[in-house]
């Protein structure tokens, strides 16, 4: 004799055209009453999608979590995290030290190449000979376009030099190079006198040679930024949608283990001109606690790391501290929340994945022929070449002095996280996985000005074993 | 043009005899010292050897110099006949026909046509006609066919919104009259969007238009215009989305074109359909279908209380919109008002500290958007709460100045006087004007009485009585201002024998009334007059209880006196720019136009680049052919002989003839960087100037025009001996804010009735032989009065000039004026910024406010508005011998603010139309205040007698009134505390001050303002640019944008940098203290707090704790 409760729910499976098979009539009599009927509603929702009208005793299985899923292992660790290091240097000494690291730790990178050997410093390679050629690296200081060359300055502690570069597609990468950015030059006297360019070379990352690290088990990482919580355009709906889906009974949410905010978790105060007009939550504080509201419904076994974006407090320059506890304390006290500053290195399972928001697009785009806001990937791809998050000081992105650059990309990630410009793209470079993450936030009244169409609303899901990537779409 | 030509020019004219003298000796000075600086010039001591800037005496003359065609003649003859409109676009026609330009080509042609055109629009003053066209050529569209474009430049902007749209409008008559195709939008890019992206990039980066303009509206624009709009980038800031287009050649942002497209053919699109109905164009029907003007704001609020609510930090506001107890609405207008110049009681800027003085700018809301100060005696002058609690009146400025250390707080602010010409000027709604003692003696006439104003409230009462006239105003309070609930409070006093006591209950209500009292021990307490009035009124005869009629017609019911309403209406005033006078300066300070590259240091110090052995420059490659010598001036320095300049190829190096490469066809480079013999050439200047060099010589970094010509350095030694410096286009000047004056008296001016009768000041305005000191005297056409600090500055100039005629022109001296006295009837310029007009006028007399005071006809002939502009004067012959537009950059916008022309005479019928809309009357008829009472728009009155109305008749010279009188122009202090005060702390400290003084003014308010506009900017700017900053070198100045990795500068010296952590937590503390002093909201709070954590994430906690700050 069936359980009331059992029968009820068996009965709307039947309505909506479900054959039930018998094997799974054992597993539904030991579960609760109460949860009975959600539980094949959706499970009917789910199958229905799928145009299957066998419930068996595995969808039961799987929708109560009690089937053997093979053996889920989570470890995670912090690689790297800006937050305790900030603050350690000031003025003219702190803006030395952090471009000698920068030089530094860039040219460690390119000691490596077999070209190398032949480096010289900027003083002595302004002296070449007419047939002699020589190997000088540095941070650009500044490139200008003329009529059929393209000047590149570049300075090394010894000094500055200019070199003239004519070739076609060396003109195009010349034009590319971005203020501040470390590069290695090939260099011979120019006929009328100064220096010619024949090669430039980016520290870029290896590619081929070193094994990608992937996970063991087949867990997901899910891939989010820029939910700006507080404005009146954050998607509350579909946000929490998203949330529930998580816990709900597609397979893949059951398999995610990792979430990553990378950055613009709220929406801020006083980040542009009039922004309490379109904010629903006035304060930091208020802002924060709704996040953590939000990220409530997150089951317990997903772990989630958060790191700030430029409208998130703490401070704007790079790197960024993790959002301080002080605004608060709930995200900070949540076991399964890891709160670590911009740019950020984690490791899920093994696989490295590099946090960055993405504040350098502002200006790299509007330097770069070629690159635009609307295919973020390609910048991201740019900075993997130069291997700096932040390459340009002095523009929009504020970059403070600090002992160490910390935004140097000295360790190759296997995925690449990047978020801020609202639109969610994939894609990948030399074996390192791109995911640009998008929004949760609808248009703005000032992108609609400017014609920007975010995408928001989408979680990328990545398998960590296959790498496989994709997004789940919550905006509908 | 000659003299000869000018008396044939006046004879025309309807004026007195009195005025032909006087026009003729401005025109014969004016000639006399041009034929004086040519003949100096001819000895070729400089680099011009001519005089530069042209005579011209009207529109048409302007217009044919400037453009270098021979138009002046039929352009007179059109202007005569069709009208300025009319007329520019025929004469663009003409040009492009080609009557006037018959070697050129089409396309020159038609580039002169738009250009000529323009400037008739704009009357030959502004240098939009010159540098705010870039270009005007034919492009090709998709299709294949020929179409116009216009391109656009910055300085476009000073031909204001309508002119710079109806560019448009003339280029596509032209487009028309040469058969050109329609300009196709969108064919090849997504223009339209383009124009959209780009506006909006530049609100947000660069600033804000005065209007703000709905994307459908420009799309509208954009994609009917037959012509197309371009423009040329003006700020380093991108497109986002619409990069590299074919027909667009600059990503960056074109303020130019986006200010026509906004500010002109969106924002004025209304007035633009009136003209293509003049011009009979069809084609542009399109104009009444936009939107137009969208006040910017989110809920469509006026523009002109927006206006007030942006507060400037230091700039205090004195009274909101609409608010008993804030400046109440006086209409009339006395002589040193009018022409958007308001009237204020002199104890108010005494009281608030000098807050304001005359030529101040305030921001106000009725009827324009700005107007400079001026001290009016014959209004109402404020009511004050005392330390006590005491209320008094206070009676005038003595009795202010006695006040004003225990003054509580500010009641009424009292009267500010707004003349009917400027009401007219914005064709602004009237507001019915409160009970005024003008209005008081019409209702005394029309009860045919000719007393005048009562002595006492005895007497008052008595006359309202005998006469049935209202009560007179000096003892009529706010009884329209207060509830029937109020009234009935007053009703009840605990005592009303002699003196009247209240409960303190009452006093509020008293303090709205306006009514002087005491404070008793129980309450306030009224006495003689006041109880008086208050026992006639109220008391004796108590109104009753009816709520259905206004308290002042409740009370004329009760009491048989007839009581009317004293408010009109509270304009709201916050402070704008401050006055300013004081000589015009470069940046750095410089005696010489003269480079010295690097090798000067930061003041480009002369005598330390001369020291430097193998100095060379950057110059106009001018070499003497006899000696061998470099020379600046064209005549050599070393044997007198004449020298040549000499140019190069740019391409192949080698020497040209003429302009261009004979092999290359490149034009021949006329400067170079040559070994330069500064130290010899010092020395000789010095022996033959008499004059020593001392340390630092100022002169220049690298010389702006493309040929890099020098001043001769006797002009910067003679300079730096007189304490003078010098602009950048060779002239010496001092600026100073316009104001209005229409009559004076001698005792203002400093000036003898003797000295004034000399120039012409026979009599005073009542026909008398002018003799005394306090006569008051009609104020002439071209006559000005200049700031005591400037005349200073001027009676150096003149030695400047006599010494350098002498020692570098041999030529005789011109001024000899030894002293101040001797500068009075000397010519001067006046010279607006924007423009390139320099307008002739007379030094009559000297005034201790920073202001120069000339007649509205005068300021206006230099260019359209004056609210608190500062023009330039400079010497006449100062502009006539020195000036060359050989200094200044060829760049756009380099010719703006040089006296290229110079307009010896005013003529009020050729000025704009804002010195026409001023009231000549000596009293406001009843006609006007009914108008106002009937808020009709001041363009339906028709009453009140205007210059307009008297133009072409000799009545427009002369014999005009006003409504007010005053007994003194200025206050104690000449300076407002803006000016003299030193730090923006101060400032800020008087504005919150100000706020919590003035009862009209809501300090919570204003200083949320001051927060939002002012200090979250500040800190949150210099914040972010700590993380962006650049880096100097102490020793040379050199800037680097990113610290070399060498960590040092390319001259080995240390590198600092340019903002550090005081400058970003300067006001950190203070707007912490006011957030949690006053109640400005949890955003407001929410953000300092979040900035001061963000500021210790930067720089790390303590070590900010400046010591700056006192507490208030």
């Amino acid at each position: 004799m069936l359980d009331r409760e059992v029968a009820l729910a068996l009965d709307y499976a039947l309505k909506k055209g479900f054959q039930v098979h018998p094997d799974a009539l054992d597993v539904l009599e030991g579960v609760d009453a109460s949860e009975l009927q959600r539980l094949i509603r959706d499970l009917v929702k789910t199958k229905a999608g799928k145009n299957a009208f066998m419930i068996s005793r595995d969808d039961l299985e799987e929708i109560l979590g009690i089937k053997p899923e093979g053996e889920l292992t989570a470890e995670h660790s912090v690689l790297f995290d800006p937050t305790p290091l900030i603050t350690s240097a000031e003025g003219v000494e702190g803006y030395n030290a952090l471009f000698a690291s920068r030089f530094a730790k860039l040219k460690k990178i390119v000691l490596a190449r077999p070209e190398a050997s032949r480096l010289r410093s900027s003083a002595s390679a302004a002296s070449v000979k007419d047939d002699e050629e020589a190997y000088v690296c540095g941070l650009v200081t500044g490139r200008s376009s003329e009529r059929n060359v393209t000047k590149v300055a570049l300075d090394d502690p010894a000094g500055t030099l200019e070199a003239v570069v004519h070739d076609g597609d060396l003109r195009k990468a010349a034009d590319m190079l971005l203020n501040d950015q470390f590069v290695m030059a090939k260099v011979v006297a120019g006929r009328g006198g100064g220096l010619v360019a024949r090669e430039l070379i980016m520290p870029d990352v290896p590619g081929s040679g070193s094994e990608p690290n992937r996970s063991e088990s087949e867990v997901y990482a899910v891939f989010l930024s820029d939910l700006h919580i507080g404005s009146k355009y954050f998607l509350e709906g579909a946000f929490a949608e998203f949330v529930s889906w998580l816990s709900g009974i597609d397979p893949v949410a059951r398999r995610v283990r990792y979430m990553i905010i990378g950055g613009d978790l709220v929406d801020g105060v006083g980040i542009f001109p009039n922004q309490d007009k379109e904010l629903a939550y006035q304060t930091i504080g208020e802002q924060l606690q709704k996040a953590d509201e939000m990220l409530a419904g997150v089951p317990d076994h997903v772990q989630i790391f958060i790191t700030p974006g430029n409208h998130d407090p703490g401070r704007r320059a790079l790197p960024q501290p993790a959002i301080p506890k002080k605004y608060h304390a709930g995200l900070w006290e949540r076991g399964n929340v890891e709160m670590l500053g911009n740019p950020a290195m984690i490791s899920l399972n093994g696989v490295k994945v590099g946090i960055f928001h993405g504040q350098s697009i502002d200006d790299i785009v509007k330097t770069t022929p070629g690159l635009s806001y609307d295919r973020p990937v390609d910048v991201m791809r740019h900075l993997l070449k130069v291997r700096h998050y932040s390459p340009i000081f002095g523009s929009q992105t504020p970059i403070a002095p600090e002992t160490e650059d910390m935004m140097v990309i000295d360790e190759v990630p296997d995925i690449f996280h990047m978020g801020h410009v609202h639109v969610t793209e994939l894609g990948s470079y030399r074996g390192v996985l791109l995911v640009n993450a998008g929004t949760w936030q609808g248009q703005t009244p000032f992108q609609s000005s400017i014609g920007q169409t975010p995408t928001p609303a989408r979680a990328v899901l990545v398998n960590l074993k296959t790498f496989k990537v994709y997004y789940k779409d919550f905006g509908e | 043009m000659s003299g000869g030509d000018v008396e044939e020019y006046l004879r025309g004219a309807d004026m007195p005899e009195e005025y032909r003298r006087y026009y003729s000796s401005l025109s014969g000075g004016t000639y006399d010292i041009f034929e004086k600086a040519a003949s100096a010039k001819s000895n070729l001591a400089d680099s011009s050897g001519m005089v530069e800037p042209k005579i011209a005496v009207d529109l048409s003359d302007r217009v044919a110099k400037m453009h270098d065609l021979d138009i002046a003649g039929p352009l007179r003859e059109l202007l005569a006949t069709k009208g300025k409109e009319l007329a520019a676009l025929m004469l663009a026609k003409e040009i492009m026909d080609g009557k006037y330009l018959p070697e050129a080509d089409i396309e020159k042609r038609i580039d002169s046509a738009v250009r000529v055109g323009l400037a008739v629009v704009t009357e030959g003053v502004t240098i939009a006609p010159l540098q705010g066209i870039a270009d005007v050529i034919t492009k090709k569209n998709k299709d294949g066919s020929e179409y116009l474009s216009v391109s656009i430049a910055g300085p476009m902007r000073s031909a204001g919104g309508t002119e710079s749209a109806v560019t448009m409008l003339i280029a596509d008559y032209v487009r028309r009259q040469a058969g050109l195709a329609e300009y196709q939008a969108d064919s090849l890019d997504d223009e339209t969007g383009r124009f959209i992206e780009e506006l909006r990039i530049y609100e947000r980066e660069v600033g804000s238009f005065q209007f703000h303009v709905l994307d459908e509206d420009i799309r509208a624009v954009i994609s009917h215009l037959p012509v197309e709009l371009d423009g040329v980038d003006t700020d380093p800031y991108e497109v986002v989305n619409h990069k590299g287009m074919s027909r667009i050649q600059t990503d960056r942002v074109r303020g130019g074109a986006l200010r026509v497209l906004n500010d002109g053919l969106i924002g004025r699109s209304k007035k633009l359909l009136k003209r293509i109905e003049l011009y009979g164009l069809d084609g542009w029907e399109w104009l009444a279908e936009l939107k137009g003007a969208v006040q910017t704001g989110e809920n469509k609020e006026d523009a002109a209380a927006k206006r007030m609510r942006e507060v400037i930090t230091g700039r205090s506001v004195l009274s909101m919109p609409n608010r008993l107890g804030g400046f109440r609405l006086r209409y009339g207008r006395a002589c040193n008002t009018g022409y958007t110049s308001v009237g204020f009681h002199p104890a108010v800027a005494e009281i608030l500290d000098h807050t304001i003085a005359v030529g101040t700018q305030v921001k106000i809301d009725i009827p324009g958007k700005g107007a400079t100060v001026a001290f009016v005696d014959t209004i109402e002058a404020p009511t004050v709460r005392l330390a006590g609690g005491d209320v008094v009146k206070i009676r005038d400025v003595a009795h202010g100045i006695e006040l004003k250390g225990s003054i509580e707080r500010i009641l009424h602010l009292g009267d500010m006087l707004i003349s009917f010409g400027d009401f007219l000027e914005n064709n602004a709604q009237l507001v019915p004007s409160g009970y005024v003692e003008e209005i008081w003696k019409m209702d005394m006439e029309a009860a045919g009485a000719a007393q005048g104003s009562p002595s006492s409230a005895d007497e008052a009462v008595r006359i309202s009585r005998e006469l049935g006239v209202p009560l007179h105003p000096r003892y009529l309070y706010y009884w329209d201002q207060i509830s029937h609930e109020e009234l009935a409070m007053l009703l009840s006093p605990l005592d009303k024998g002699d003196a009247i006591s209240y409960p303190a209950a009452c006093k509020p209500v008293l303090e709205k009334l306006g009514v002087p009292h005491k404070a008793g021990p129980e309450g306030p307490v009224l006495e003689g007059d006041e109880a008086r009035i208050f026992r006639e009124l109220i008391l004796d005869n108590p109104p009753g209880p009816d709520a259905s009629a206004p308290v002042p017609e409740l009370i004329s019911r009760s009491s048989g006196i007839t009581i009317r309403d004293k408010f009109s209406t509270s304009i709201g005033v916050r402070i704008g720019r401050p006055e300013k006078a004081a000589p015009r300066q470069m940046r750095p300070p410089t005696h010489c136009l003269f480079p010295v590259g690097g090798t000067g240091g930061p003041t480009n110090n002369l005598l330390k680049s001369a020291a430097r052995p193998g100095f060379s420059a950057d110059i106009l490659s001018r070499r003497c052919p006899g000696c061998g010598e470099p020379s600046i001036s064209i005549r050599c320095w070393a044997c007198g002989e004449r020298t040549a300049v000499e140019r190069t190829c740019m391409q192949c190096g080698t020497d040209v003839d003429g302009e261009e490469c004979e092999r290359c066809g490149r034009p021949g480079l006329a400067h170079s960087r040559v070994e330069f013999p500064l130290k010899k050439m010092l020395v000789s200047a010095q022996e033959k100037t008499g004059v020593r060099a001392h340390d630092p010589l100022k002169g220049v970094k690298e010389l702006a025009h493309q040929d890099r010509i020098a001043e001769p350095l006797e002009k910067g030694l003679i300079r730096q001996s007189r304490s003078l410096t010098v602009f950048k286009d060779g002239t010496v000047r001092f600026d100073a804010t316009n104001s209005p004056m229409t009559h004076f008296k001698p005792s203002w001016i400093g000036t003898s009735a003797e000295k004034l009768r000399e120039l012409g000041y026979e009599t005073d305005v009542d026909g008398k032989k002018l003799e005394g000191p306090d006569q008051l005297v009609e104020l002439r056409m071209q006559d000005i009065v200049i700031p005591l600090e400037g005349a200073k500055y001027l009676v150096s100039a003149c030695g400047y000039i006599d010494a350098e005629l002498d020692k570098l022109y041999g030529a005789p001296p011109f001024y000899k004026v030894p002293d101040l006295g001797g500068l009075i009837g000397h010519l001067v310029v006046g010279l607006a910024p924007h423009t390139s007009v320099g307008v002739a006028a007379r030094i009559i007399g000297y005034t201790e406010t920073h202001v120069c005071f000339g007649t509205p006809n005068w300021h206006s002939a230099k260019r359209r508005d004056a609210d608190g502009d500062a023009d330039s004067i400079i010497l006449l012959m100062d502009a006539l011998l020195n000036f060359s537009r050989h200094y200044l950059s060829d760049r756009i916008g380099g010719l703006m603010d040089a006296p290229l022309l110079i307009q010896p005479l005013v003529l009020p019928h050729e000025s704009q139309s804002q010195a026409h809309n001023i009231e000549v009357v000596k009293r406001l008829p009843p006609g006007f205040y009914e108008a106002a009472a009937a808020r009709k728009k001041a363009s339906e009155v028709g009453c009140v007698e205007i210059v307009k109305s008297r133009l072409e008749t000799a009545g427009q010279f002369g014999g005009y009134h006003f409504t007010h009188g005053t007994s003194s122009l200025t206050t104690s202090r000449p300076r407002s505390a803006y000016s003299t005060l030193g730090s923006m702390l101060d400032k800020l400290d008087l504005q919150i001050r100000n706020a919590n003084l003035i009862a009209a003014v809501d300090a919570a308010e204003i200083i949320s303002n001051v927060i939002s506009t002012h200090l979250v900017p500040d800190i949150m700017g210099n914040l972010r640019a700590y993380a962006r900053q650049n880096f100097r070198c102490t020793a040379c100045g050199k800037s680097y944008r990113r610290i070399p990795l060498a960590q040092r500068c390319s001259c080995g010296n240390g590198l600092i940098q340019t903002i550090t952590r005081a400058s970003v937590e300067k006001y950190l503390k203070l707007a912490k203290r006011l957030v949690n002093e006053y109640d400005v909201g949890a955003y407001q709070r929410g953000r300092i707090h979040a900035l001061s954590d963000e500021i210790e994430l930067v720089f790390g906690k303590g070590g900010g704790d400046q010591a700056l700050l006192t507490d208030f």
